[in-house]
């Protein structure tokens, strides 16, 4: 049976929020922190090791640069770092997503899921 | 928005530097709105990663399960398993390294558990009662004794007489009770064959001050400590189930001993075992136990036999209880000086074996730390080797954390495969030392138990992760940076040092060992090729009780015992049969007076003679020449002139230019010398011979006959034979030993041969652990020279010098070793002089033969590595960097 860390370029959960966060806007630390939680409607909570570090790792595998260029038009703070997907981890994000994609149909087919036809 | 807190602060300072200059301020930001304990959990699991994290490459594949955020907790296995697969692999590829390292681990791990397990038996095992540190035993001292050379180590052992004890019982106020025992021993009937045992005999404290409970029936009662009760026994459990397979119907059988019966009122626990100690102590297990007052002998003052133990009441001391013991202990006669002392009995014990064995455990862990040493020279070896290897994996995107977790499991499995072959190793040689080992107390009761296989198991993976995590952290502290460049090749010189340093204190260690092993050999050798006087092989001896209570009269008995004479001369394969009343070689010396006809002292107290009643035939069966004269012969019976034959030293002792025939010793009869027999050494192998004067056994026919037979045929094939002999003539007849006189001797040496047994077993395992620290110094150092190597080979050295260049290190670190160890082994081997029997400790031939061997196996276990030296191409070192 094919093993999740077998699967390339597998993502690990937080690396999939903070992408799956940048995949429509890019944002600063606090701003993925904010939308994840919100998203998950507070399942998923970020501490700030976590974030960075995995910002940090992810930055390193080329999934997401710092945002080149003038900050956010809603006149925030300057300073504030802006993150953005690259097409490389979009092409990451899709393929993680792609994935849990075939483990719901799956479940669906084994019963374990609520198909959507509410079988 | 509150403040950082102070918690916060410090958590930051938890992260990489690089991380918080990088990230710092955001992570402050962020760590506001979050509460301590999660910023906690968070950082206690993100900083480690950010610290190993350090090489390129995309480290966001999961490596095991956040607690927040993960729902698929498989993943650790995952890769564990992963791990180990690569690990086996790794290994399997490196048979060699694989092997050296886990016999190394084995070996050390083995010999430290086996002697670990002996030691725990004997002394670290809790004694088979109850609470011993609370239990004493007291002894009354005599201090005009240690002026009388043959009392003089009894003088502080003096046992207590029975009113001593009931003085002591009623009065004392510091001891739970008090109790008395002693051993005798007894013609046992009723249960098999007849057999003569040591019997215990106890009072009815004895029990319930051990805290020991019979598993069967009951203790002494109280009216048993008393003479005139009905005689009764308690059976010690190994008696119970050998005799009668675990009955529990045999309560209320009766045994008989020396004819009387005693009734069988209770079963003793397993494994208890309570010896008197002191002179008429004795390591023998006792097969069953009387009370008291079943025991006949004298209850008065002045007859000091037994053994007295209490145990202290809680609080109370030793200290505070002896005054007491003092005061109500001895007579009221006592003379001054006389005193008592009280003794913690554990302390006995163990006694005298205390310190060699835990000596014993300090070597051995010794030998475990010198292989784990060695383990871990072999795997900076095998590190070296694999520098690039892995960095150019860390080049092409393995994580540096990665590759540590690799060498960790790698370095896991080779200290579980290490303990596993320790352990084994460790069970058979429990088994081995046992098989040797001199009667030490409790000895059979040593096992390889649990908590000895955790320990060498615990060991093991210990030592896995302990050397596993040396390399490991080198890796990470170095970079792989570094790794690829030069400054992993350049630090060679540097650690080189250290490990030839090690390598040195191994081998003067390893020479120290042998020295004492090769002496201690030596030494027994020279005790077994002693010549004993008498022909050994070939010689059986069975020892026969003839009681006066089925005998009363000399005569009687000498007549029964020359019809078991001539019953075991018939025996098909018995060339001669004879018998004595003391057996040469094993009786303690005495003193005889004697006076010698025609000489002006009258009497002569003559030390250091033996007096020995013999059966006709007994020179010619025993082998012992006779120098003049003859023998004892079938004549010289009661009745006829009495005559005696005497031992060269008697002859020379006080016929010194003359020949002793016919002269007349005057001994109770007056005896005429008949023969001069050529002398025989006693027990102990090494003490003068002694006088003996060997007279009929039929003079004087004592209760207790050493029959000896002279046999072509294998000898222990005989023995059922000779016994049937002897039970021909009278099937009560006790038994209690049969035995050949070569086991008897090579018994007799049984210290000795442990202890140079020991020795050589530690200092074999500890050269065979050199040899492997050699040959892992000698990788290590040739793996980080091989650039060195390359570039002299591609400047026109040849394979040859650079071998040499190689062995070079080696041949330095074995010098060294060779030095120190025999300056170690002068010094050490002065300790074990007073075990050495007609050596000098300091014995050229064996110091050099060692060292000349200790230098070799350097050299060899050096070579094979060395030969890489020689064979490196010079291309690819340089190509590689």
């Amino acid at each position: 049976m094919a093993r999740r860390s077998d699967w390339p370029d597998s993502l690990t959960p937080a690396a999939f929020q903070i992408l799956m966060a940048l995949a429509d806007e890019d944002r600063h630390g606090l701003g993925i922190v904010e939308e994840v939680e919100t998203r998950t409607r507070g399942e998923v909570t970020l501490g700030p090791g976590t974030l960075y570090g995995t910002i940090k790792r992810l930055r390193e595998a080329g999934f997401i640069l710092e945002a080149p260029g003038a900050p956010h038009p809603s006149g925030e703070d300057p300073r504030r770092r802006y993150y953005h997907i690259t097409p490389t981890g979009r092409e990451a994000l899709t393929r993680e997503a792609r994935q849990m994609e075939i483990m719901v149909h799956v479940a669906r087919a084994k019963a374990i899921l609520d198909s959507a036809e509410g079988r | 928005m509150k403040g950082t807190s102070l918690v916060a602060r410090i958590l930051f300072f938890l992260y990489p530097p690089s991380f918080r200059k990088e990230y710092g301020r955001e992570w402050l930001e962020l760590a506001r709105l979050r509460s301590t304990s999660f910023l906690l959990k968070d950082t206690l699991r993100m900083a480690p990663r950010l610290w190993l994290d350090g090489g390129t490459g995309p480290a966001v594949r999961k490596i095991s399960p956040r607690v927040s955020l993960d729902p698929f907790r498989a993943s650790a296995m995952e890769t564990l398993s992963q791990d180990i697969r690569f690990g086996l692999r790794t290994l399997r590829k490196r048979p060699l390294f694989a092997l050296m390292s886990v016999a190394t681990l084995g070996l050390g791990i083995g010999a430290a558990t086996a002697i670990f397990s002996v030691v725990e038996g004997v002394i670290l095992r809790p004694l088979p009662y109850e609470r011993p540190e609370e239990v004493v035993s007291a002894w009354q001292t005599y201090p005009e004794w240690q002026e009388e050379p043959s009392l003089a180590h009894m003088w502080d052992w003096g046992y207590l007489a029975y009113p001593g004890y009931e003085r002591w019982r009623e009065g004392q106020t510091h001891f739970q009770d008090v109790a008395i025992h002693a051993t005798t021993v007894r013609n046992l009937s009723g249960a098999g064959d007849p057999e003569r045992i040591t019997v215990g005999i106890a009072s009815s404290s004895l029990f319930p001050v051990l805290g020991v409970q019979p598993i069967l029936g009951r203790a002494f009662t109280a009216e048993e400590d008393e003479p005139g009760t009905v005689p009764v026994a308690l059976l010690s459990y190994d008696f119970w189930r050998e005799s009668s397979g675990g009955d529990e119907s045999v309560l209320g059988t009766a045994i008989r001993l020396n004819e009387d019966p005693f009734t069988v009122v209770g079963v003793l626990p397993p494994g208890f075992e309570f010896r008197v100690m002191g002179f008429m102590g004795s390591t023998v297990e006792k097969p069953v136990w009387i009370p008291v007052g079943a025991d006949g002998r004298q209850r008065r003052e002045g007859s000091h036999s037994y053994e007295a133990v209490g145990r202290l009441l809680p609080g109370a001391t030793l200290e505070q209880a002896t005054p007491e013991a003092r005061n109500l202990i001895p007579a009221a006669d006592e003379e001054e000086g006389h005193s008592v002392r009280l003794v913690s009995r554990k302390a006995l014990e163990a006694g005298d074996l205390q310190t060699p064995l835990f000596l014993l455990l300090g070597a051995s862990v010794v030998l475990l730390l010198i292989a784990c040493g060695n383990v871990a020279s072999l795997l900076m070896g095998e590190l070296a080797r694999r520098t690039h290897e892995m960095a150019t994996r860390t080049a092409l995107g393995a994580g540096r954390r990665r590759i540590v977790r690799q060498l960790l499991t790698e370095s896991v499995i080779l200290g579980l495969a290490g303990s596993g072959l320790g352990v084994l190793l460790a069970i058979w040689g429990t088994k081995a030392l046992l098989s040797l080992a001199p009667a030490l107390p409790r000895i059979g009761q040593v096992q390889v138990n649990p908590a000895v296989l955790s320990f060498g198991m615990g060991l093991g993976v210990l030592t896995g992760l302990l050397f596993g995590l040396a390399p490991a952290w080198a890796l990470i502290r170095r970079g792989s940076r570094e790794s690829l460049g030069m400054g992993w090749r350049s630090r060679g010189r540097r650690d080189s040092g250290f490990h030839g340093g090690v390598i040195s204190v191994e081998l003067a260690l390893t020479l120290i060992l042998l020295v004492s092993g090769a002496l201690l050999t030596r030494s027994l050798g020279n005790l077994m090729a002693l010549d004993t006087g008498f022909a050994q092989d070939g010689l059986i001896m069975a020892r026969a009780y003839l009681p006066s209570y089925r005998y009363a009269e000399s005569a009687e008995r000498g007549a029964q015992v020359g019809r078991m004479q001539l019953a075991l001369a018939s025996v098909p394969g018995v060339r001669t049969a004879s018998g004595t009343s003391s057996l040469p070689f094993f009786n303690a010396p005495g003193s005889l007076s004697y006076g010698i006809e025609g000489r002006p002292e009258a009497e002569v107290l003559s030390p250091h003679t033996s007096l020995r009643l013999v059966l006709p035939g007994f020179f010619e069966t025993m082998g012992i020449r006779i120098l003049e004269g003859r023998g004892i012969l079938d004549t010289d019976r009661a009745g006829g002139q009495p005559v005696a034959v005497i031992s060269e030293t008697m002859a020379r002792r006080h016929w010194p230019d003359e020949s002793p025939l016919g002269a007349r010793i005057l001994f109770g009869d007056t005896l005429e010398v008949v023969g001069v027999a050529a002398d025989v050494l006693h027990e102990s192998l090494d003490a003068e011979p002694l006088a003996t004067m060997y007279l009929p056994f039929h003079r004087e026919a004592g209760t207790s006959i050493n029959f000896l037979v002279r046999t072509d045929m294998d000898p222990e094939a005989l023995f059922p034979s000779i016994r049937e002999a002897i039970w021909s003539v009278d099937g009560e007849t006790p038994i209690s030993r049969v035995a050949t006189l070569p086991s008897l001797i090579r018994n007799s040496a049984r210290d000795e041969r442990f202890r140079a047994i020991l020795m050589v077993v530690f200092a074999l395992c500890a050269a065979l652990l050199a040899g492997a620290g050699v040959f892992g110094v000698t990788s290590r150092s040739v793996a980080q020279r091989s650039k060195e190597m390359g570039i002299r080979k591609a400047l026109g050295a040849q394979p040859a010098g650079l071998v040499k260049l190689a062995l070079s290190g080696a041949l330095r670190a074995g010098l060294v070793g060779v030095a120190m160890g025999l300056l170690g082994a002068f010094w050490a081997s002065r300790l074990l002089a007073r075990y050495l029997f007609e050596l000098q400790p300091w014995d050229p031939p064996i110091y050099a033969a060692v060292a000349g061997a200790l230098l070799a196996l350097a050299l060899a276990a050096s070579y094979i590595p060395a030969r890489r030296a020689g064979r490196v191409p010079p291309m690819e070192v340089l190509r590689e960097e």
